[in-house]
């Protein structure tokens, strides 16, 4: 799993039934709008994030988007989180060689 | 904010040039998605100083654009481009001989004739572009 992805879940999973904006997920994660956009593109044609348009709240405000993580896609984020922690322990304990990704996971 | 217009506008301006690049099918949504967070990002109440926000939704805008950008098969090879800088510099270099001695017609002429080189360079160059990826597009259906 690669670190923007981390970050990302990680924002996701401070409050999964929460939607965020991609500016908001910028932020929390601290990633770089070019960075994010295909992460959540590639999330989302795995469906582990669903996205939808908010109804706007005053007239000639734009809708805009929110992401929210899917039943499956929490589930697959806290377990690719914690196998990245782990590994990291590992490698930083010099006892194990680098995990690699399982077909299918995250990657 | 006094020119939030004129930011507002740089910044769709951005993103529709990023968007230029995604397949058709996705462009007016992602334009969509992405202008819309622009005024959010211009009235971020998280960001105290103006110019900050504003440089924050530029930089948003240009990121898009870098997040967009085309695969490297896509992109001109380094050879080419060398080829197209090098063709540049001798036009460069023909202008600057023409500035020096005006009244000698053949600078200009060497001039237009590296210019004219350089068109069609491109011009040979984006035909051959077209007629490869309309052979792969054949070849798919």
């Amino acid at each position: 799993m690669t670190r923007p992805l981390e970050r990302v879940l990680r924002a996701f999973l401070d409050d999964p039934a929460a939607p965020r904006y991609g500016y908001d997920l910028m932020k929390a994660a601290s990633l770089k709008s070019g960075t994010l956009y295909p992460l959540l593109a590639r999330l989302e044609s795995q469906k582990l994030v669903t996205s939808a348009w908010e109804t706007p709240e005053q007239e000639g405000q734009r809708p805009r988007k929110y992401y929210k993580l899917t039943g499956e896609g929490a589930r697959v984020a806290r377990l690719g989180l914690a196998h990245a922690s782990a590994a990291r322990q590992r490698a930083s304990a010099g006892t194990a060689p680098r995990a690699r990704a399982a077909p299918g996971s995250l990657g | 904010m006094r020119g939030e217009g004129g930011i507002l506008r740089l910044g769709e301006y951005l993103v529709g040039r990023a968007c230029r690049g995604l397949p058709a099918e996705q462009r007016d949504e992602r334009y969509r998605e992405w202008t819309a967070e622009l005024p959010a990002i211009l009235h971020d109440p998280g960001i105290r100083l103006p110019w900050h926000r504003a440089a924050r939704m530029l930089s948003y805008a240009a990121g898009v654009t870098r997040g967009t950008a085309l695969p490297s098969r896509q992109r001109m090879p380094r050879r080419v481009v060398a080829v197209i800088i090098l063709e540049l510099g001798i036009f460069a270099s023909n202008i600057w001989v023409a500035a020096r001695s005006p009244a000698d017609w053949v600078n200009y002429m060497l001039a237009a004739w590296s210019l004219i080189l350089i068109a069609a360079f491109i011009g040979v160059y984006r035909y051959r572009i077209h007629r490869r990826g309309s052979r792969a597009h054949a070849h798919r259906n």
